[in-house]
């Protein structure tokens, strides 16, 4: 923890933890012995441990997301030099630790926090520190009692270790983890509040004590845990009472409790690496209730016990809910809204969001810079986890169309507001009209990792031209990343490009006029171009937002207007573990020719073919394959085209392609087969020159 | 409502079981009402307990736990079957999983001992062995669960985990009518 906001939160799904622990214990008090009351306390140790919403999860959204906007609106008006404006509360270690010169108010605090924690690890170490001086400087006990104590041990078979009195003692204590003393009051001490002490040595109950008091003191400042760690001492004593019982029979027990009642008015010694006999009176009193139910504890628990605290581990540690995309869902979000966009059919598409400081009229809510700052579904977005490159895709590809800030604040990275108000403004002002479709085109690895690729939006509208009805698509390019916590996120890396094309093919299976991954090889007949593309299609969550009605929210995203060309009037919410539904990859080459290669002009038959044959399959490396029969019919890795260079229609080019679908499955973006393309030109049947690609 | 004998109590228990290991939900659009749901499980059980607490004082444990439980579940069948609410408050889910733990091991650990306490040794150890085998499979596939949601699984692992909730239930509710049979013939036994 590296700031006040990840302490808070660290605090906050520990005291969580806590709670329902002690719900659970007390729900079970009656029934599982002091052993599993004691030892279902080892979960809250872990979790003490595990930083808070490593994995995305919380126990409770709501406070979390509470959290993050109140950082969200004090840290922009600070120069904080430990925590960053609009970035997610993100925890690395459960533990403290100082990052530099505190520079904002919210610096100050966590160094005031840091202070408290220092001071009171110093104090319970100089306290313990004190304790044993005076145990060094103590009276040991007589021979005859050190002798009754070898005894004791020996019918036990418990660990010894050295003994003093300290007068004025209340009660006896052990001290220390490696060299422990047994403390003792001067008063004469019964065996059996000697076995108790003994049964905490055993079990290194002081070295307990001590971790407890430094969690203790990194969470000082929180009432509740501190309430919380008492209860956990207080089940430790229950515990070695149960132990000390399992050890004595019939008259002795209640001989047991009857000592403890004479100590339910004794002041207790309470020191880090301590344990003590006695615990405060109240304390006494539920021991005692403890011991009366001993024999009436359901025998053969320990299995149930042991399964209990293994369905509890992973959700505790790990959290259980995710916070959800505001704007999705029944119960999304801090108010339970529901995202709607408003319909006018009468009008043509258009968006209207505004993040400017001025707000205009228009049909969607406008959240305004200074809003933004106190917005709990901004807040909440920030929160959200992309758990998959489609799913980061989708609730971009949505929030753009929807010209909702907040979806395209949870799919992109937190510093990209700028961006994300400089895209919707795009969207406003140029009138985009967006039919509720999407493709991804051509994504491509980098170097670093990251990938490129290209948003095609469909258009709502279509132009009629000499070739037939036109559609428009809008071409975003944008990145994807893959952060280190598994998540992804995506960004706009450039301007819209618009792009008319042909009604057919559609999209989703590629289309000449939309962008293409090009490669050319120069050659001696002329030049060989290789087009391709990659398509693939997000799978839609069953989820739909209904295109009318609803009213709008405080915090709701602008609102969209749909065409009455739309045959839907709802649109899939986003779903950010989205998985891809379908892949599909073209292939188009083309051949020019070069006109001043000789054996062209006397040719009556040029002919161009290509293979396709896989990569991991092909054993040859792309080195030279003879042709196959020139004669051969295509098929989904043969292609063949073939004109006549010596008639009026020959335009200078062959080109031939095709298409297939591959694999789409995995949470990244899924690659096809690497294919190894030979092109082979033949003039009147006799091959000219071959080419491979890659 | 409360059964007139131990052996009334038995075969309501029997029955209540079926109420909880079996969902047959009715599709009603929006909503899925569950036709068998465990509130009326819990209430069968919490009936008889105070025949079962006769033979084994320490089934008056289980009082508290069954009214807990039925409570919850009538709240959650009220707002998944009417109003088509599914995602419940996950931490008192997570309660009421851990007490219906408790619960299913402490009730057969019970009836192990009545068993064995009424010379039907057989039946004790069954009681013991699928209370244990519940018991544990429960923690694997709560683990399992959150390690790998139903979603992600593949269709082997899926179908493996349904084959073995499938067959454990029908293990579970045949011990506790065999239980109730054995009882039966006994009693008949001893009263000819």
């Amino acid at each position: 923890m590296k700031n006040i906001w990840e302490f808070l939160l660290q605090t906050m799904e520990v005291s969580w933890a806590a709670l329902f622990l002690l719900i659970l214990k007390r729900l079970l008090a009656d029934k599982l012995s002091p052993r599993w009351q004691y030892g279902i306390w080892s979960l809250f140790f872990v979790r003490l441990l595990v930083p808070a919403g490593w994995t995305g999860r919380y126990l409770l959204t709501v406070p979390a997301v509470l959290l993050q906007t109140l950082q969200d609106g004090a840290e922009p008006l600070l120069s904080s030099r430990f925590s960053t404006a609009y970035v997610p509360v993100r925890i690395s270690l459960g533990l403290p630790w100082l990052a530099g010169r505190p520079e904002s108010p919210t610096d100050w605090l966590f160094v005031l926090y840091l202070a408290g924690v220092v001071f009171f690890l110093v104090r319970y170490a100089l306290s313990y520190l004190f304790l044993r001086l005076l145990l060094k400087n103590a009276q040991p006990v007589s021979a005859g009692f050190q002798a009754r104590l070898d005894a004791l041990c020996g019918s036990f078979h418990l660990r010894g270790c050295r003994a003093v009195i300290l007068s004025k003692l209340p009660s006896a204590f052990i001290c220390g983890v490696f060299a422990p003393v047994l403390a003792l009051p001067s008063e004469e001490t019964d065996d059996k509040i000697l076995l108790h002490e003994l049964l905490h040595l055993r079990s290194r109950d002081a070295l307990q004590s001590i971790v407890w008091t430094v969690f203790c003191s990194v969470h000082w400042c929180n009432p509740f845990l501190r309430y919380v760690f008492r209860r956990i001492g207080n089940d430790l004593e229950s515990l070695c009472d149960q132990r000390v019982l399992e050890r004595l029979t019939g008259e002795e027990r209640r001989r047991y409790g009857e000592l403890l009642l004479t100590m339910t008015n004794d002041r207790y010694p309470r020191a880090p690496g301590t344990t003590s006999l006695s615990n405060g009176g109240k304390n006494i009193r539920r021991r005692i209730a403890a011991i009366a139910r001993f024999r009436r504890y359901p025998a053969g628990m320990g299995l149930v016990s042991v399964c209990i605290g293994i369905s509890l581990l992973l959700p505790l540690l790990c959290g259980v809910s995710f916070v959800t995309l505001p704007g999705c869902g029944r119960l999304s979000g801090i108010s339970g809204e529901t995202f709607s966009a408003r319909t006018s059919p009468s009008q043509s598409l258009s968006v209207s969001p505004n993040l400017g400081n001025t707000a205009q009229p228009s049909n969607g809510v406008h959240i305004s810079l200074q809003d933004r700052r106190f917005s709990p579904s901004l807040s909440a977005a920030r929160l959200v986890r992309c758990t998959t490159a489609a799913g980061a895709m989708d609730t971009f590809a949505k929030g753009l169309m929807l010209a909702n800030p907040i979806w395209l604040t949870a799919a992109g990275s937190e510093l990209e507001q700028a961006q994300i108000a400089r895209l919707l403004d795009t969207v406003q002002t140029e009138n985009l009209c967006f039919t509720g479709d999407y493709y991804i085109y051509n994504p491509m690895l980098q170097e670093d990792g990251s990938w490129q690729f290209l948003f095609v939006f469909p258009s709502a509208g279509q132009i009629a031209d000499t070739a037939g009805e036109a559609l428009c698509y809008y071409v975003f390019p944008a990145s994807l990343d893959e952060k280190e916590d598994g998540s992804w996120t995506v960004a706009a890396s450039g301007a819209y490009t618009a792009v008319c094309a042909q009604t057919f093919p559609s999209g989703a299976y590629g289309n000449d006029a939309l962008p293409v991954m090009t490669t050319v090889k120069e050659g001696e007949t002329g030049t060989f171009t290789q087009f391709r593309q990659l398509v693939y299609t997000v799978q839609q969550s069953p989820e739909s937002i209904p295109a009318s009605s609803g009213t709008a929210g405080p915090f709701q995203g602008a609102s969209a207007v749909w065409s009455q060309n739309m045959y839907s009037s709802s649109v899939s919410a986003p779903d950010t573990g989205a998985v891809f539904s379908f892949a599909y990859q073209t292939w188009q080459f083309l051949w020019e020719a070069d006109e001043t290669f000789s054996p062209l002009a006397g040719c009556s038959r040029a002919q161009l073919q290509v293979t396709l044959t896989d990569e991991a399959s092909d054993g040859s490396d792309g080195a030279y394959q003879p042709p196959p029969d020139w004669s051969s019919t295509q098929s989904d890795n043969h292609f063949s085209v073939s004109g006549s260079p010596s008639s009026d229609a020959w335009t200078g080019s062959l080109s031939t392609g095709g298409g297939s679908s591959f694999d789409w499955s995995g949470s990244s973006i899924p690659l096809p087969d690497t294919k190894i393309c030979r092109l082979y030109i033949a003039f009147d049947g006799s091959l000219q020159e071959y080419m491979v690609f890659p | 409502m409360r059964p007139d004998s131990y052996l009334e109590a038995l075969t309501r228990m029997a029955w209540a079981y079926l109420f909880l290991c079996i969902d047959f939900s009715l599709n009603l659009g929006p909503c899925s009402v569950n036709l068998l749901p465990d509130w009326l499980g819990f209430l069968l059980i919490f009936y008889s307990l105070p025949l079962l607490q006769e033979q084994k004082p320490t089934a008056a444990l289980l009082k508290p736990p069954a009214i807990l439980l039925g409570v919850c579940d009538v709240v959650f069948w009220i707002l998944e079957s009417f109003l088509g609410i599914t995602d419940f408050l996950t931490l008192v889910q997570l309660i009421c999983s851990a007490l219906t733990m408790y619960f299913n091991f402490q009730l057969f650990t019970d009836l192990a001992s009545i068993a064995a306490d009424h010379g039907l040794s057989h039946h004790a150890r069954s009681l013991r062995r699928v209370r244990s085998a519940v018991t544990i499979y429960a923690a694997v596939f709560s683990v399992t669960l959150q390690l790998y949601p139903l979603d992600t699984l593949s269709t082997m692992a899926a179908a493996l985990l349904t084959v073995g909730t499938m067959c454990l239930t029908v293990w579970f509710v045949s011990s506790l009518f065999l239980f109730r049979n054995a009882e039966r013939s006994r009693m008949f036994y001893e009263a000819s």
